[in-house]
């Protein structure tokens, strides 16, 4: 879960909002900060998951993205992998919905070129009683 | 490359293994029938380490170094076996991404599933996932009354599940035992 401690850029400032991370930074740390809003702001995601030991994030310039973690291809572009922790809802539309979100978002940041393959991963579901998937 | 040079790794880890348990093997030949096969081990300082162990004296040192060797084998053998990756449920794979889950998860599901099908009063998914993508295996048991059918429980389980199953690729085994007493229908 995102709440526990991470080992790996523990000093490093967490970024809540695309708005934390200045227009100076990387292109991979702003990707990674438009993924996570994006991600959360998608219905069905209930939160991110940076892992046990907070190795599932972004990090550049004493900032961190728990949650999303952007690499480098080798043509030039980002790709982005988003942990998070669903409800009990359907993974497709929940992954199509994250990857349009994030696609969208990024576009009117202006990096829509940057953007590689955006990869879900779900690292947990929350079930509950009255949802149906 | 790597994966030429991780190969190369394995099978010099592999020989070095294998020669270390033969130079073990030989030792242990040489002390206990060393008269047999000719070997005259008297005098060497392995003979001389073992005739202390075999005396009176404290061999906490060499108990301590003996269990310190034991747990390192274990750890090494962990090391060894246990898999690098954790196996992810894949279920795109494509230009755009990919979709996957964790075994945990996606076995909460299964039984969330499976508990709201009508006639089921406890449910429990086990979920093994193989090492190719679209390949595992789900159990499913599902608990019911003495009112209702095993036949017709089953069914109704296996069209719940069906669909996200077959998404993941995984063969289904679903079974009905009647369910203990207390617990209720859905």
């Amino acid at each position: 879960m995102s709440s526990a401690v991470p080992s790996a850029g523990a000093r490093a400032l967490p970024v809540s909002s695309p708005a934390d991370v200045p227009a100076s930074a990387s292109v991979r740390l702003r990707l990674a900060a438009l993924a996570r809003a994006a991600a959360l702001a998608t219905r069905g995601v209930v939160e991110l998951d940076a892992g046990r030991a907070g190795m599932r994030m972004t990090a550049s310039e004493g900032m961190r993205v728990d949650g999303v973690v952007c690499a480098a291809l080798a043509d030039g572009r980002y790709q982005l992998s988003v942990h998070l922790v669903g409800a009990m809802v359907a993974l497709r539309p929940l992954a199509d919905a994250v990857r349009a979100r994030v696609e969208r978002d990024v576009a009117i940041a202006g990096l829509a070129d940057q953007l590689g393959p955006v990869d879900v991963a779900v690292e947990d579901v929350q079930v509950r009683a009255e949802a149906r998937p | 490359m790597i994966l030429l040079l991780r190969a190369l790794v394995r099978l010099l880890g592999f020989v070095l293994l294998i020669a270390l348990a033969l130079v073990g093997l030989g030792f242990a030949l040489a002390a206990l029938l060393g008269d047999q096969l000719g070997v005259q081990p008297e005098g060497s300082a392995v003979s001389r380490w073992l005739e202390r162990l075999e005396g009176n004296d404290s061999q906490v040192l060499e108990a301590v170094i003996g269990g310190g060797m034991v747990l390192l084998g274990l750890l090494l053998l962990i090391g060894a076996l246990a898999p690098r990756r954790e196996r992810r449920a894949v279920l795109d794979q494509g230009e755009h991404g990919t979709l996957d889950a964790r075994r945990r998860p996606l076995a909460q599901m299964f039984t969330a599933l499976a508990e709201r099908t009508r006639g089921v009063t406890h449910a429990k998914a086990k979920l093994r996932l193989g090492r190719r993508a679209h390949h595992g295996r789900l159990v499913l048991r599902a608990e019911r009354p003495r009112t209702t059918e095993s036949t017709a429980v089953r069914e109704a389980v296996r069209s719940e599940v069906g669909e996200l199953a077959a998404a993941f690729g995984l063969k289904t085994r679903v079974q009905a035992p009647l369910g203990r007493r207390g617990r209720r229908v859905q």
